[in-house]
């Protein structure tokens, strides 16, 4: 990551936006998890993660990731990415984990997926 | 306080301990690869650390059919290996259970007897599984999330096949399904794991898929393993010589003379 992970930066009473910039590899997903659990410590069940700015994922974040959609689920929530450029759009799309995480155009679409 | 000659010790016997386990690691990857009519198969391993979660392997099938498997496990290093070695394991096994295994079936079996585990530890394991029936010049696969998978059929174009699951440790269930292809003379299957897009020069620029595709058009015409060769020196050139913190396996497959 080029700089440090925002903190949900929109929220409703039950979903979270975290935004995520540059590349998301193996150094930058121990900060992604350690947001995934702040956020979900503060109520939130549902995360949306927006991957406008990201423009490299590698597996170790695909799988933190993953992980933080188990976590979500285990909490009865959901977890979905938004904005995806076409690259990384491609990745969730050749290894199938768009059927298990949602893909938005932007954040807009993806916070009225989760309208409480 | 440690007194600085333990500590000498100590990393005198990980060191010992990362050597033995590399030892055992490679001797999972079996050679010599063994021989089917109607292809010609040549497999590649390039270890980034002494030990990884890539992996491939060659399993007997009923009928002198053959099974193959390749796959990464999400993670790096010895935690990797760990869970690599128990998928291959269970792979392994899954042949055996069932009178009929096809790729499909092993992959269920996989994520049944993997999926805790796997997410108990925030991973996942992408993993493509093929059986090569010689009579019928038949290719049945079935691909848990593992990307990049190249064919070149009939028609001399290759694509990326897209995987028809998530990987394994995703979801903890799947209706696992098989998707066959023939193997006719000069067809081409080239399986690899993500370690070779993601070398990147020091603009940051990543080699990726595209660059890879190109690669392997302009070596379609040559043997498997000089196949695996242009791949791999193609990744690694001198535009793209920051290499990958990513461990490298490799499967390529050529139809041959019948």
């Amino acid at each position: 990551m080029d700089r440090e992970i925002d903190v949900p930066s929109q929220t409703t009473s039950t979903t979270a936006l975290i935004e995520l910039d540059g590349r998301l590899d193996s150094f930058a997903a121990s900060d992604l998890k350690s947001k995934i659990t702040e956020c979900l410590g503060k109520q939130p069940t549902n995360l949306i993660l927006d991957l406008t700015e990201v423009h490299f994922i590698d597996s170790r974040a695909l799988a933190t990731i993953v992980q933080g959609l188990h976590a979500c689920q285990a909490a009865g929530g959901d977890l979905c990415i938004c904005g995806p450029n076409e690259p990384v759009r491609r990745i969730f799309e050749l290894t199938r984990l768009d059927k298990a995480i949602k893909i938005f155009t932007n954040s807009v679409e993806a916070l009225a997926s989760y309208d409480d | 306080m440690i007194p600085y000659s333990d500590l000498d010790k100590n990393s005198f016997d990980i060191k010992a301990d990362l050597a033995l386990a590399e030892q055992v690691q490679r001797s999972f990857l079996r050679k010599p690869i063994p021989a089917v009519d109607g292809i010609e198969i040549y497999a590649d391993y390039t270890f980034a650390h002494q030990v990884g979660g890539d992996f491939y392997d060659f399993m007997k099938g009923p009928s002198n059919s053959l099974f193959f498997a390749i796959g990464d496990v999400s993670y790096k290093g010895m935690s990797a290996a760990l869970m690599m070695a128990v998928l291959r394991k269970v792979i392994r096994t899954a042949t055996r259970v069932d009178e009929e295994p096809t790729p499909s079936s092993i992959l269920r079996y996989a994520n049944v007897n993997m999926y805790e585990d796997l997410a108990l530890n925030d991973m996942f394991a992408t993993t493509f599984v093929g059986q090569y029936q010689p009579d019928s010049r038949c290719l049945t696969i079935s691909n848990a999330g593992h990307a990049p998978v190249f064919y070149r059929g009939s028609d001399k174009c290759i694509r990326l096949l897209e995987a028809n699951h998530v990987p394994l440790g995703v979801l903890e269930t799947e209706a696992y399904t098989d998707v066959q292809i023939r193997m006719e003379k000069d067809d081409l299957l080239v399986v690899l794991t993500d370690g070779y897009m993601e070398n990147q020069n020091q603009a940051g620029t990543v080699y990726g898929y595209d660059r890879l595709m190109h690669s392997i058009n302009s070596s379609v015409a040559e043997s498997p393993e000089k196949i695996a060769q242009i791949i791999s020196e193609t990744a690694c050139q001198v535009d793209f010589g920051v290499p990958s913190h990513d461990d490298r396996a490799l499967l390529v497959i050529k139809g041959a003379e019948g």
